[in-house]
């Protein structure tokens, strides 16, 4: 039995058996082969191709709409497997050098991968991933090993990998993957979406659980708490079952009362919205009883297509709306930094305080200024709000907003339909703005708090590193004094306060949130019916003199157990996730 | 047969890269032509493969040259300048 800690990503509980995804390098056992096989090795190399075209084919035409993004990048593999200057170059090799199909393979992509990454194009380099991909599938059907036999499992599975990417993903039979746990990854990773999207349990930073567990090996996933258990022993599985199946009726109680306002017992009511990634996470949102969208993140959308122009954008802003039916959209503009674009496509030293978000977006103005246009088109479709991530100054949240008002100009004039009052916002990220955060309310239409980076940039903590991950806390004094002097710039300035983070979807924070002063806050949309719940058992008077309380104090363990008693005290009906 | 070709601009920004490579390719394996792809200052690469038409690394503002030799070389010319001009449908 071994017990292991990560970041959870998506809530539920799961006991099932490990499957691993392999993704070390296919081994190749053979470099060359005998003069008068060349033909044969020919041969076997166009009916590899044939075969992976085949499969592409029918994962293609199995995928839904539901993963169409799958299906297109599915659509490329396609494209490459049968490219022609890849067989004629492959079939060179074999026919001149007597490499064998699998070994020649490997060299020409090899090739093709150095020659894109020498193009220095952040475009092009995602579609390094995708000949990997190609060059992996061929391989193994080469070496006559299904990639992964995932869509044809026998039984439920929970699936370990390093770390899953979007053609692997779009693999899996969501009928029978019941959990993933993967080494890497962080709330907005790929494992995360899917994760969240599929409604089942996701645990992500764990390390090394890939090499740590066996195919077989029981496995418990707890994607409440982020815990993972490899060969648990008999009473850690029944208390496992017992808890899962409470925690089931506990949702599903939730979830009957999910349309039912966010107000206090006193009668103040707060917005709750959802964070999405994806437009078809929308459906469930609504579904949860969000009242909007909080945080759209959209980078999805550019590291699928780093081409994606404004049209792409607009499609996707536009799906999205009409899933919402009226409800507002909150756009973030694209939040890309070193640890989120493709493989090289920027090398820092350290990528959080690098050339990220915002500060990208100023450098790379075409596509901020296409997605501008894109948000700004579509407020002439629904209620949208445009919010402007990672501002840590002054200068660099005018010239944003400068650019548009140039985009709205530019628009106006050409007569393109789009609505010029789409409200402005900021997240605020890093303490140096939330200081002053007076002169920034003067400037915009409301603030956000995305707490997640708050909590890191203040703390001068990366949370996933695991040295130093138990100084991540945000109960932190420091933490609460900011969200409590940015609750009174907004009351001050008459604009929204809200704050969309992970802070806002643990119980036992939201008395303190709410007692702080928030009146609208954004989580992942399984978790909206809970936080919904805990508000309607709330006393705003009560929670006053919480949070008063806790601003008083010097340390975030002294906060925590404040609260966790309160909770206990006081949230009979929620106090079984504290336990 | 003889072969017919002409010059077009990149006017689409992303340049002749990701998604404008595959639609590029697409287009070009209709035809039955035989279809070549250069930059003006280097030798043609066939335009039927995506791997070479994305490692052209044809830029914004970047001048290519389309050449096409076969029975519906002018058809696949055309269609293929259009698809350039028309910035590839905006992909």
């Amino acid at each position: 039995m071994e017990i292991r800690q990560g970041i959870p990503v998506s809530p539920g509980i799961v006991i099932s058996e490990a499957l691993i995804l392999d993704f070390e390098e296919l081994r190749i056992p053979q470099r060359f082969v005998a003069k008068d096989a060349i033909d044969d090795e020919v041969a076997r190399f166009e009916q590899a191709v044939e075969d992976s075209n085949r499969s592409l084919k029918e994962e293609i035409e199995r995928l839904s709409s539901e993963i169409e993004i799958h299906a297109l990048i599915l659509g490329v593999h396609r494209d490459l497997a049968s490219d022609p200057m890849l067989h004629s170059e492959v079939e060179k090799g074999i026919r001149e050098n007597c490499y064998t199909a699998e070994h020649a393979l490997s060299r020409v992509m090899n090739r093709y991968v150095r020659k894109l990454q020498d193009l220095k194009s952040p475009i092009l380099l995602e579609r390094v991933h995708d000949l990997r991909d190609v060059e992996k599938l061929l391989l193994s059907t080469l070496l006559g090993k299904r990639i992964e036999g995932l869509s044809d499992l026998q039984g439920e599975v929970v699936v370990i990998a390093h770390n899953l990417t979007p053609a692997q993903t779009a693999k899996l039979d969501p009928e029978k993957v019941k959990g993933f746990a993967t080494d890497m990854g962080g709330k907005t990773s790929h494992t995360a979406i899917m994760g969240r999207a599929l409604g089942i349990p996701a645990v992500v930073g764990l390390d090394d659980i890939s090499t740590a567990v066996v195919g077989g090996d029981r496995i418990i996933i707890d994607g409440y708490r982020g815990v993972v258990i490899i060969d648990p022993d008999e009473d850690q599985i029944s208390d496992y079952l017992a808890r899962g199946l409470e925690m089931e009726k506990l949702s599903l109680h939730f979830r009957s009362q999910a349309k039912l306002p966010a107000e206090t017992i006193d009668g103040h009511l707060l917005e709750v919205h959802a964070n999405i990634e994806i437009p078809s996470e929308v459906k469930a949102a609504v579904e949860f009883g969000a009242s909007g969208i909080g945080l759209y993140r959209t980078e999805f959308i550019h590291l699928q297509s780093p081409t994606a122009g404004e049209e792409v954008h607009l499609e996707n802003y536009r799906s999205v709306l009409e899933s919402l039916g009226g409800l507002p959209l909150t756009v973030r503009t694209l939040d890309l930094g070193g640890d989120k674009l493709p493989e090289g496509g920027l090398e820092e030293e350290n990528p959080f305080l690098g050339c990220r978000s915002i500060r990208w977006c100023l450098a790379n103005p075409e596509p901020f200024r296409a997605q501008i246009r894109a948000i700004l088109r579509a407020g002439a479709l629904g209620p949208v709000r445009m919010m402007l991530p990672m501002i840590t100054t002054i200068p660099e949240l005018d010239r944003s907003l400068q650019i548009i008002d140039e985009l709205s100009d530019e628009m106006r004039q050409s007569g393109v339909d789009f609505d010029e009052n789409v409200p402005i916002g900021v997240m605020v990220e890093v303490p140096s703005l939330a200081l002053i955060a007076s002169h920034v309310a003067d400037r915009v239409s409301f603030l956000s708090i995305g707490s997640n980076d708050l909590v890191q940039y203040t703390l001068a903590v990366d949370r996933g590193n695991e040295h130093v991950a138990d100084l991540y806390d945000p109960m932190h004094p420091a933490i609460l004094q900011l969200i409590a002097g940015l609750v009174r710039t907004g009351e001050e300035h008459g604009i929204r306060v809200s704050l969309c983070g992970e802070m806002a979807s643990e119980p036992i924070y939201l008395p303190l949130l709410v007692g702080l002063g928030l009146r609208e806050i954004s989580v992942s949309p399984q978790l909206i019916p809970e936080v919904k719940q805990v508000i309607r058992h709330l006393l705003d008077y009560d929670v006053r003199i919480l949070a008063e309380r806790c601003l008083g104090m010097s340390d975030g363990d002294s906060i925590t157990r404040e609260l966790r008693l309160w909770a206990v005290e006081n949230l009979p009906e929620v106090a079984l996730r504290l336990i | 047969m003889s072969e017919i070709s002409q010059t077009v601009k990149i006017t689409y920004e992303s340049g002749l890269h990701a998604r404008a490579s595959t639609e590029f390719v697409r287009l070009a394996q209709r035809f039955e032509a035989e279809i070549k792809v250069s930059r003006s200052d280097g030798i043609g690469v066939d335009g039927k493969s995506i791997i070479a038409v994305m490692t052209l690394g044809a830029q914004l503002g970047d001048e290519i040259v389309i050449e096409t030799v076969g029975s519906d070389a002018a058809e696949a010319l055309e269609a293929l300048i259009q698809l350039v001009r028309l910035d590839f449908h905006g992909v």
